[in-house]
C-alpha cells in the first residue's frame, strides 16, 4: 500500500466521521425552555407519555419533559465537544449537515397579515394563498419562506421588527394615500381532516401586532 | 485490523466510467443556476442579502469571508456573488473547468447559507455538500466541452475514481437517515396518528396552495406519511442491499436468501422508485426552495457504472 493510498483512505474516513457526527440526531437549536413550552411541543409530551403509559411505563408528561431536558443537555454537551475539531470543516467548505426537515408538523402556525389604513379604514394588502398580493414576490419567494416562518416565533421578535420597518418603508412609496401600516400574525390550530369535512369554524387569534405610520416620499423633508 | 484497513482501501480504489458523475455535475449545475437566478431575477436578493443602509431588511455586522472579499453586504458585492454562482452553474452544465466551477459554486452556496441564516435551508447544505465532493474528481471528463476540446468527442470512456460517486451516495443516505431518525413526533411514527403529511400540507408558509381539499383523500396522506417515514428511517438498508447484491458467495454478512433477494429486486431501483416520486410530490405541493432539485441530482449516483478496473493492493 502506497502512502498516497493510505492517506486517501484516512481522509475519506475523517470526512465520513465528520459528516456522520454532525448529522446524528440532536436537539440543536431547540434548547430553549420557551420553545419547549410551545403548545406543539407540549402536545408531543402528552402524546408520548400516554403512549408510554399504554406500554406499561408510568410517566407523566411533565416528568417526561424533565427527563428529556436533562438528557438533551447531556447530549448537547457531548456533541459540542465531539464536533469542535470539525467546526472549521463545516464552516468553510460544503460539509455542514442540518437535516431537521419537517421533523414534526407545526400545529399552531401563524400566517402573516398586512393591512394599510386608508380613509380611516383598514384595507388588506397581503393575505397568504391569494393572488396579486402586495409584496408577495418577496414573502412567497422560496428563499424567503424560511425567514417568514421564523419571524412568527417569539425568539425572532427583533428580526420581525426589522422586517416590519422594511415593509413600512416600501409601503410609504407604494401607498402614498395611506396613513398607517399594520403587520400582524393570525395564529390558529391546524384543522384535522374531520374538522374540514364537517366544515367546523377555525378559531384563531392575532398576535404580535405592529402598527407604524406611513410617510409618503413626497411628504418627506 | 490490518485486514480491515486493506479492505477499506480496496473499496475506495475502484474506478468507473464518468457517466454518473457527469450527470450529477449537470443536474447540480442546473440546481445552482436556479438557486442563484431565482432570487436575482425576481429582484428579492437586495432585501435578503444587502445591508439595511443599501435597501436591505437587516444590518450586517459580520459577513462571510468570501463576501467580505467581494466588498461586503453591498448591492455590488452581492450581485457579483450571484453572478459568480450563475457563472459556475453554466460552467458545470456545459462542462468546462469542472473542479474550479464546483469549488466556486460551493463557495457561493456556503456564503449564501452563512450570510443570512434566516433565509437558508437544508437545500443550501445539500448543494454545497455535492459541489465540495465534485472538486475531488475530474467531473467534466465526459458529456462536456472539456471532453470535446481534449479528445474531439463530447463523451469519453476515460476511467475516473469511484470515490466521489460513492461519497455522494453516502451523503444522500446520511441526509435521509438523519431526518428520518429525528422524525420521532407522534404525528410521524407508525404507532401514532400518521397525520404528519396532512398537517404539513396545511402549513401556509410552505404550501403552494390551500390543501384542505385533501381531507377527502386523508388516508392517502397517511399512506404518504408512513411511506416517507419508512423510506427515510430505513435508508441505510440500501447499503446492505447493495452489499448483498454485489456478493457472489454467502458469508456472515450476506446470507444466501439476502443475496438472492437483492439480486432479484435490485435495491437501487427500489430506492429510486420510492425516492424520486417522493420528491416530485414535494415539488408539486410545497415550496421548499431547490431542495428536491438538489436531492434528485444525487440520484444519478445510483446508476450502476462499469467498474473499469480495481487497483491491486498488497499488504505492507
Amino acid at each position: 500500500m502506497s502512502v498516497w493510498q493510505n492517506l486517501k483512505g484516512f481522509v475519506i474516513a475523517i470526512h465520513l466521521v465528520a459528516v456522520v457526527l454532525k448529522a446524528l440526531p440532536a436537539p440543536e437549536g431547540a434548547m430553549a425552555k420557551k420553545d419547549w413550552a410551545h403548545p406543539t411541543v407540549q402536545a408531543e409530551f402528552r402524546h408520548w407519555s400516554s403512549t408510554l403509559q399504554q406500554a406499561g411505563i408510568q410517566i407523566t408528561a411533565p416528568e417526561l419533559e424533565t427527563q428529556l431536558w436533562f438528557l438533551a443537555n447531556r447530549v448537547t454537551t457531548v456533541r459540542n465537544a465531539a464536533l469542535k475539531p470539525f467546526r472549521p470543516y463545516y464552516r468553510y467548505v460544503g460539509a455542514d449537515q442540518n437535516w431537521r426537515l419537517f421533523v414534526a408538523p407545526h400545529m399552531y402556525p401563524s400566517t402573516l397579515e398586512i393591512d394599510i389604513l386608508e380613509q380611516a379604514e383598514w384595507k388588506p394588502v397581503y393575505r397568504v394563498h391569494k393572488s396579486n398580493q402586495w409584496m408577495a414576490d418577496l414573502i412567497e419567494q422560496g428563499r424567503f419562506r424560511p425567514a417568514i416562518f421564523r419571524y412568527s416565533w417569539g425568539r425572532y421578535k427583533k428580526q420581525y421588527n426589522r422586517f416590519a420597518m422594511y415593509l413600512t418603508e416600501q409601503a410609504s412609496t407604494d401607498f402614498p394615500d395611506a396613513s398607517q401600516i399594520r403587520i400582524r400574525w393570525w395564529r390558529y390550530p391546524l384543522p384535522s381532516h374531520t374538522e374540514i369535512l364537517q366544515k367546523q369554524e377555525i378559531m384563531g387569534a392575532h398576535h404580535t401586532t405592529l402598527v407604524y405610520p406611513l410617510v409618503s416620499n413626497e411628504k418627506k423633508p | 485490523m490490518n485486514k480491515l484497513w486493506t479492505a477499506w482501501l480496496e473499496f475506495w480504489s475502484h474506478t468507473e466510467t464518468g457517466f454518473s458523475i457527469a450527470m450529477v455535475r449537470i443536474s447540480l449545475g442546473l440546481t445552482l443556476f436556479y438557486t442563484c437566478a431565482s432570487p436575482y431575477f425576481s429582484g428579492v436578493w437586495k432585501a435578503i442579502w444587502v445591508d439595511q443602509q443599501f435597501g436591505g431588511i437587516r444590518p450586517y455586522r459580520n459577513v462571510p469571508w468570501f463576501l467580505e472579499l467581494l466588498g461586503g453586504a453591498t448591492p455590488q458585492a452581492v450581485e457579483l456573488l450571484l453572478w459568480i454562482g450563475l457563472g459556475s452553474a453554466i460552467a458545470l452544465i456545459i462542462g468546462v473547468l469542472g473542479r474550479l466551477s464546483a469549488f466556486t459554486g460551493m463557495l457561493v452556496m456556503n456564503t449564501i447559507a452563512w450570510h443570512n441564516p434566516l433565509a437558508t435551508g437544508g437545500h443550501d447544505d445539500l448543494i454545497a455538500n455535492a459541489l465540495w465532493l465534485l472538486v475531488f474528481v475530474p467531473n467534466d471528463i465526459t458529456f462536456s466541452v472539456s471532453s470535446k476540446i481534449k479528445t474531439g468527442s463530447w463523451t469519453s470512456n476515460t476511467p475516473i475514481s469511484s470515490v466521489v460517486r460513492r461519497l455522494l451516495l453516502a451523503q444522500l443516505i446520511i441526509m435521509y437517515t438523519s431526518t428520518g431518525w429525528q422524525k420521532v413526533s407522534t404525528h410521524w411514527v407508525p404507532f401514532g396518528e400518521l397525520d404528519a403529511l396532512w398537517y404539513i400540507l396545511q402549513q401556509p408558509t410552505w404550501a403552494w396552495r390551500d390543501h384542505t381539499f385533501l381531507a377527502t383523500w386523508y388516508s392517502l396522506t397517511q399512506l404518504g406519511t408512513l411511506g416517507t417515514w419508512f423510506f427515510e428511517v430505513c435508508a441505510p438498508l440500501l447499503w446492505v442491499g447493495m452489499l448483498w447484491e454485489g456478493t457472489q458467495k454467502n458469508s456472515w454478512y450476506a446470507p444466501t436468501w439476502g443475496i438472492h433477494l437483492a439480486q432479484r429486486i435490485s435495491p437501487r431501483v427500489v430506492f429510486a422508485c420510492i425516492g424520486i416520486p417522493m420528491h416530485f410530490g414535494i415539488l408539486l405541493t410545497m415550496d421548499v426552495g431547490p431542495f428536491s432539485y438538489a436531492a434528485l441530482s444525487y440520484y444519478w449516483t445510483l446508476y450502476r457504472t462499469d467498474i473499469v478496473e480495481s487497483s491491486h493492493l498488497t499488504s505492507a
